[in-house]
């Protein structure tokens, strides 16, 4: 069995990447898959714990971390339709509407 | 047993509040008889009231009624309190009694007008604040109802605001009151300090303790609540809004500034008798002031074309008798003046409003002339209006202004000054209303063809309230006819207001001889009116002519307008500009406006962060994210 | 040894999948490379007795959501992308640059040697095999976590009805 450093690295790489990806892509969809991408970082996180440390505890947390992501799935995904259709395109980098 | 008082008082805001809510929709039709029927309530309860004292043993005729504690701060309390006492019964009786008359004959008078709803919630409104200030048992009380009944008026003088003049003559009644509010309010702060409290009663009981008769403190307490007196009464020299608050409607020149407010002043100096009482100096400049104002007020309606200005000169005028007999310690003569005065002065007003509404605007004077014909009910009420006010036996006005001029002749603190201004006084009042009288109703007619064509007598809801004054000024004096023990049954009911059994009782056969010259000078000045406006050809021109110059001063009241206007006015006027050029601009604008261009900078450059882009916001965030991680670790090995 | 293999086998495929999703220009190409980094997750998982999570990471990660986003790749028809310069062409750099640093911080906190200093929980692995490591979660979830569970269930609720309502048309 690796040693629960492994885990976390694979985790950290995970996590790293996926903040890359949200910094420079401009697809909005692969920007929300990044996210995902950091999410799951974190899961693997929790499971290596629960495990070196005999709890359930970091899986119950990833199953609620579970249930968010797919809930903030299908409002992000809806979100990007409706942007979408108002603007022919998904670029975050057309999104300046923050700035008046 | 019902609260009579509280009865009395939110009549009055009931119209208000109906009028607000239902009044627009229903039209002034409605709104008329709402407000005139709530004044006959009003003037019902206010009876009824007055009855409610005649039972009580004379020297406990006093009800009150305790709302609620208003104010409370440290030791000092002041309490929304009401109190209903012969003074303020004498009083409410008028306001709701007359009022209520003025109400209906409203009716007629706004009929067809566009803001003729909005004018009767003014007035149901101005009588509550009048209510309020006569009721009022203390003086924080009074000055809630004086300063109301100071906004009504500025709203009912202004109340035509699309014409400059009437708007501009509300702003001037407005600010020469606030001259008077000022005084009053620091007179206020001064008993205050030196009571602790501001109730009548108890101000009463504390005075001749605290207070050094004659001494520096009362008298300068007295001299600041005649100042405020003189605002709302129009005395020398805060009269002159009182002309120009002819600008409103005619029958508010008869309930607002002839028969209710302008008489608030004097009702104040005789509710806060037992001050003035403790200071002969305030007493006499009082006296000396009233004098003045009687006299020069007298003299300037003398020589006015317009109808209504006579009328509020001759009001001015008689407001000065008023003054002058508190200056005496006449107290009771001066609430029957100011009894009587408003019947027939509110009889003028509105017979004068009635001929203006004949001639459609008309009121010069000069352009009227044989109107008997045509007006017969207002000539009538309006020739026994003018007797009684000319002092004439035995209508109204003889008996009050008789009470006065026999007061400032025998009281200890009167003199024979002041009755030969008083008598000089009625000389020219006789005369000036009778000039009025024979330019108006008799003689030549001078109205254009169209005018005489369409010339008509008022509506019976016009006239009708009339004739019920016409009554009242013939009769009204009757309730002080002196002379027999126990006839003045004024006299009587307000003694115990005013302490002791009012003045000392003099020879009959001299209290006669008075009656008589006065009777005697009203009548001279009659004949003199008459001599020169109906039996000499040329009217009053050849005595124009023969003294050009002092008719052109009385002519021109005086040029205290413009005497206010280059001593007063232009000098703050200029300093205004300087402190608004150099102050305002130069100092205080600057200051705030370098702080915001401060600001504006930073703001300018702190932007630059902002791009607006979500991605660019995302980098800012995740970088905020690897220093706090940092920080969090940096501790760690 | 066999598990330790599949630990590198999983990582590996983990890693590259990730590394496809940030890096390949058709979005389409990405959603795929998650798929697969996301089994290798579930891979991961088994590696640490995690069965029940495994399968449902496969289930509804790599399946619902994935397919999910799919669909909507390929609703949009989203393959012309990213012709255009980034708008802040800095971007890339401090993006790799807070990347690098995040990685980097972690890293510290792993190698300072202090993990696993927590209390020890009641549910060593082998226990857990023994009763059934979907008996145990079901167990946990409907006692100590049930107000969790039921608020989870509002959320997701909740969700259902945002997308629809943000994703229908307007009748006008």
């Amino acid at each position: 069995m690796a040693p629960l450093e492994h885990y976390l690295i694979v985790s950290a790489l995970l996590f790293a990447i996926g903040v890359v990806g949200v910094v420079v892509r401009r697809n909005a969809i692969v920007v929300v898959m990044s996210i995902e991408l950091m999410l799951n970082a974190g899961n693997l996180a929790f499971v290596s714990f629960g495990r070196f440390l005999n709890s359930m505890d970091g899986q119950l947390i990833v199953f609620f971390v579970m249930g968010v992501a797919a809930a903030e799935a299908a409002i992000g995904l809806a979100i990007l339709i409706l942007i979408y259709r108002n603007r022919e395109s998904t670029d975050v980098d057309s999104l300046n509407l923050l700035k008046l | 047993m019902m609260n009579t008082i509280l009865f009395i008082l939110l009549l009055p805001v009931a119209g208000v509040l109906v009028n607000l809510l239902f009044g627009w929709r229903r039209g002034e039709k409605f709104a008329g008889r709402v407000a005139a029927g709530v004044m006959a309530l009003a003037f019902a309860a206010s009876i009824a009231g007055f009855f409610q004292l005649l039972g009580l043993p004379a020297e406990e005729r006093l009800i009150r009624s305790d709302l609620f504690e208003w104010i409370a701060v440290g030791d000092f309390r002041v309490n929304a309190a009401f109190m209903l006492d012969p003074l303020s019964s004498v009083m409410t009786l008028i306001i709701t009694g007359v009022g209520a008359l003025i109400h209906v004959y409203s009716i007629g008078y706004m009929h067809g007008d566009r803001g003729a709803v909005r004018y009767f919630i003014y007035l149901n409104l101005f009588v509550f604040f009048m209510l309020t200030l006569v009721l009022g048992s203390n003086f924080l009380v009074l000055f809630v109802g004086w300063e109301g009944v100071g906004l009504c008026s500025y709203l009912l003088i202004g109340f035509w605001f699309e014409r400059p003049a009437a708007s501009e003559a509300g702003k001037k009644a407005f600010i020469v009151n606030r001259i008077g509010d000022l005084c009053f309010l620091i007179a206020m702060f001064m008993l205050i300090g030196i009571f602790g409290t501001l109730d009548f009663g108890e101000i009463l009981q504390a005075a001749p303790a605290k207070l050094v008769a004659g001494g520096g403190a009362v008298t300068v307490i007295c001299l600041l609540l005649f100042a405020g007196a003189a605002g709302k009464s129009a005395q020398i020299p805060l009269f002159v809004w009182l002309p120009d608050a002819m600008e409103g409607p005619t029958p508010v020149s008869a309930l607002i500034h002839a028969a209710t407010m302008v008489t608030a002043g004097v009702y104040l100096m005789a509710r806060a008798y037992f001050l003035f009482d403790l200071s002969p100096i305030a007493m006499n400049v009082v006296a000396v002031v009233g004098a003045a104002t009687l006299l020069v007020a007298a003299s300037i309606a003398m020589v006015q074309t317009d109808i209504k200005r006579v009328l509020a000169y001759s009001t001015v005028s008689q407001l000065g008798y008023m003054v002058m007999a508190i200056g005496v310690g006449a107290y009771s003569a001066a609430i029957f003046h100011l009894l009587t005065h408003s019947f027939f002065k509110a009889l003028l007003f509105m017979g004068a409003g009635s001929v203006i509404h004949a001639l459609d605007g008309e009121q010069d004077m000069n352009r009227m002339g044989g109107l008997s014909a045509a007006l017969p009910s207002t000539s009538a009420t309006c020739a026994i209006a003018a007797f009684a006010i000319a002092g004439v036996f035995p209508l109204a006005g003889f008996f009050s202004k008789d009470a006065i001029l026999f007061a400032a002749m025998t009281s200890n603190r009167g003199g024979i000054g002041f009755w030969l201004a008083g008598a000089v006084g009625a000389l020219m009042t006789a005369f000036y209303i009778f000039r009025m009288l024979f330019k108006t109703f008799y003689g030549r007619c001078n109205l254009s063809i169209e005018q005489q064509n369409r010339l008509h007598e008022s509506p019976g809801v016009m006239t009708r309230p009339l004739k019920v004054l016409a009554v009242l000024s013939f009769a009204g004096g009757w309730v002080g006819i002196p002379i027999f023990a126990g006839a003045n049954l004024l006299d009587g009911f307000l003694a115990p207001v005013f302490g002791g059994g009012g003045e000392a009782h003099h020879e009959v056969i001299f209290e006669l001889m008075m009656m008589a010259v006065s009777f005697a000078i009203a009548v001279l000045g009659i004949y003199m009116a008459y001599n020169v406006f109906v039996l000499s050809s040329r009217g009053a021109s050849a005595y124009a002519e023969r003294w050009p110059g002092f008719y052109r001063l009385v002519f021109n009241k005086y040029y205290i307008d413009e005497a206010y206007d280059f001593l007063i006015i232009q000098p703050i006027r200029r300093l205004s500009v300087r402190l608004w050029k150099d102050f305002d601009d130069g100092l205080v604008d600057a200051t705030v406006n370098g702080a915001g261009g401060f600001v504006r900078l930073i703001g300018s450059a702190a932007r630059q962060l902002q791009t607006g882009y979500v991605k660019s916001y995302a980098v800012m965030m995740l970088a905020g994210a690897l220093v706090v991680a940092f920080y969090l670790t940096a501790g760690a090995k | 040894m066999a598990g330790l293999f599949l630990f590198y086998l999983m990582a590996v495929v983990t890693v590259a999948g990730a590394v496809g999703v940030v890096s390949l220009p058709n979005p389409l190409y990405s959603v795929l490379s998650l798929i697969a980094a996301f089994l290798g997750l579930a891979g991961l998982y088994l590696t640490l007795n995690a069965e029940f999570i495994a399968v449902v990471q496969v289930v509804i990660y790599a399946g619902a959501i994935m397919v999910l986003f799919l669909f909507v790749v390929m609703l949009l028809d989203l393959r012309r992308e990213e012709r255009i310069p980034l708008r802040l062409p800095v971007q890339k750099f401090t993006g790799a640059l807070i990347g690098v640093g995040l990685f980097a911080v972690i890293m510290k906190v792993i190698f300072s040697g202090s993990l696993l200093t927590g209390a020890k929980g009641a549910f060593p692995a082998e226990r857990v095999s023994e009763i059934g490591n979907t008996q145990v979660l079901g167990k946990i979830l409907l006692t100590d976590y049930l107000l969790p569970f039921q608020a989870m269930g509002v959320l997701l609720f909740v969700g259902v009805i945002g997308a629809v309502v943000l994703a229908r048309r307007r009748a006008d």
